[in-house]
């Protein structure tokens, strides 16, 4: 751009303005909103909104420069890996052994530069790998720091997996709940251990059961949803629980909390029976991390808020509503390309097309589809994990396997 | 060995020569549109090129003897050095042979030689030729430029009168001060 004298010859119309304006991420938008009153009132544009809706979900983002599904099945272990019209049928590594029979295998957030992080869990153990379904390879990870006391209970619960791109390492985050306390701490694959991490400590988590469908991992940092319990400053014997998003940067170790966008009474995701429920969903939509929720009415009507910027709640903004959907039994599963929303309706998967708003099926109609993961498969860092990977062996998965840790537990 | 040197020679002047021809051809059937500027400025425009007016099509629909190039179609908000930059940008991405690289270094190029001023007037005259094409790539543009930028700037960039009062302006600041609003 040549330097330039800055005065105002051409008036340009309001509705050049408007095109222009669409195109803006959606901090700059907010930002732009005190130049004047018109303005202000931008997002209660219908034609506006849009045209920002239409320019926010056509953005290229290479998140999502592949995308392809994971359908896992309940019965046996089967996994397809779904990408455009191709379905492949992949292997599960070895994670069912004397100990884990038939327990369920589930996935920990979507898949980081190809790779995926599975898990199964019995009573308070858990069995943690790292796969990479193109290659095959694996590694199994050793489940917790060795420091604690065998004999003392200890619930586990995984809560992100995601890679840092400064030291070039992945790592996997868990919630370790004892009768009495509790422990954060966070596996590094580079030095294949545990460490515990002393900024999430102040984040109590009340969620009893394996969280799925509520982390993210965008840029290096592990996004989930929780709930955390506070003291009433008024009534210090009552405690007030807040949903909240919490966001873990992998890299510097720092965490921030940005409360969710529903009232708090919608806060705990309770059943109000058939047919209205109460569903709540994190993603990430071209970029930006996305919270559905059906909080508002409890229908088969699904609202998805875009977070302006981590830890300021009144940065939510809600800019598409779905529905009403007829069918739908389940929150949405997860978005893939271009903003498409991933359903499962009547029992068939369907994706729904945000610009069209239009229901695409996708030609698989398993009836015990159990998990659903969209991800994406970049072949350019595939790569890194084969060289991550190469150091471990099968004698390295042998001697996981006789962990005397087993033993002692069972 | 003697033949094989004939034949090669012989061969690209035939492939010469069948290109001229396939030059004139195309020449002779290339029509062209006259187009007038607002400063006067007469041009003579390749008619694939000037059909992607939105313009120039409708202006055609309603008298379509001025496609016999007798006389020219005026463009009222169009000067001539903005018309020479929307024939530039439509011609490079016309080209069949430009690919996606070329396409984004010329982009890039130009760009960089338009300032503010220029890119107002030039977005201005996409709108009112309606060239759906280089209007998006201004917008995208522009918004790009002042993604970025402050309140002020913007203000100045549009020539936007702020109709808040002192105190509603600080109120809107601090509500979304998480968007970077600075306080005056």
């Amino acid at each position: 751009m040549k330097p330039n004298t800055f005065a105002m010859r051409k008036h340009i119309p309001h509705d050049l303005i408007i095109s222009i304006l669409s195109n803006l991420p959606l901090k700059s938008l907010k930002r732009f909103y005190c130049a004047c009153k018109s303005w202000a009132l931008l997002f209660e544009h219908p034609h506006f909104m849009n045209m920002f809706r239409n320019n926010f979900i056509s953005r290229w983002h290479s998140y999502y420069d592949d995308s392809c599904l994971f359908l896992k099945h309940d019965v046996g272990d089967v996994l397809y890996l779904l990408s455009g019209e191709n379905k492949i049928k992949f292997d599960w590594p070895p994670l069912h052994d004397k100990i884990f029979v038939n327990t369920p295998i589930l996935i920990l957030g979507s898949s980081v530069n190809g790779i995926l992080c599975l898990y199964t869990y019995k009573n308070d153990y858990n069995k943690i790998v790292l796969w990479n379904p193109t290659t095959q390879e694996f590694k199994f990870i050793p489940s917790a720091l060795y420091e604690y006391n065998p004999f003392e209970l200890r619930f586990p619960l995984l809560y992100g997996f995601g890679y840092d791109h400064v030291t070039d390492d992945y790592k996997v985050i868990q919630y370790n709940r004892f009768y009495k306390h509790f422990t954060w701490e966070m596996y590094s694959l580079r030095s294949n251990s545990w460490k515990k991490i002393p900024a999430l400590d102040h984040v109590g988590t009340v969620l009893n059961n394996y969280p799925t469908g509520m982390d993210v991992h965008l840029n290096g940092v592990c996004h989930w949803m929780d709930e955390i319990s506070r003291r009433l400053d008024k009534a210090p014997t009552e405690t007030e629980i807040t949903a909240y998003l919490v966001s873990f940067d992998l890299t510097n170790e720092v965490v921030l909390t940005t409360p969710l966008p529903i009232k708090k009474c919608e806060a705990r995701p309770v059943c109000h029976g058939p047919p209205c429920f109460l569903q709540t969903h994190l993603t990430v939509l071209n970029g930006s991390i996305a919270f559905i929720s059906n909080c508002e009415d409890a229908t088969t009507t699904f609202h998805i808020s875009v977070l302006g910027q981590l830890g300021v709640q009144e940065s939510w903004t809600k800019l598409f509503i779905i529905g009403p959907l007829p069918g739908l039994e389940h929150l949405p599963i997860g978005i893939g390309r271009k903003g498409d929303v991933l359903f499962k309706i009547d029992d068939k998967l369907a994706w729904f097309d945000l610009s069209t708003q239009m229901i695409m099926e996708v030609g698989v109609r398993e009836e015990s589809i159990l998990a659903i993961v969209v991800g994406s498969i970049e072949p350019s860092t595939i790569r890194l994990l084969s060289d991550h990977l190469q150091m471990f062996s099968y004698a390295n998965l042998m001697l996981e396997m006789f962990n005397p840790r087993h033993e002692g537990v069972y | 060995m003697a033949e094989e040197t004939e034949s090669t020679k012989t061969e690209p002047l035939k492939t010469a020569e069948e290109e001229f021809k396939k030059l004139e051809i195309t020449e002779e059937e290339e029509s062209e549109l006259k187009l007038e500027t607002s400063d006067h400025v007469t041009f003579m425009v390749e008619a694939s090129i000037a059909m992607k007016f939105g313009a120039v099509q409708q202006y055609l629909e309603v008298s379509p003897a001025a496609s016999a190039s007798a006389t020219a179609i005026p463009l009222h908000n169009v000067a001539s050095r903005e018309l020479i930059l929307i024939l530039e940008y439509y011609r490079m991405h016309d080209w069949v042979d430009a690919g996606e690289r070329d396409l984004k270094e010329f982009d890039e190029r130009f760009l960089k030689d338009l300032n503010y001023e220029e890119l107002k007037e030039l977005l201005l005259a996409a709108n009112y030729l309606n060239v759906e094409k280089l209007f998006n790539f201004l917008t995208k543009s522009i918004a790009n430029i002042i993604r970025n930028k402050d309140v002020e700037f913007v203000r100045t960039f549009f020539g936007i009168d702020n109709d808040y009062t002192p105190e509603e302006e600080a109120a809107y600041r601090e509500e979304n001060a998480w968007a970077g609003v600075k306080f005056v």
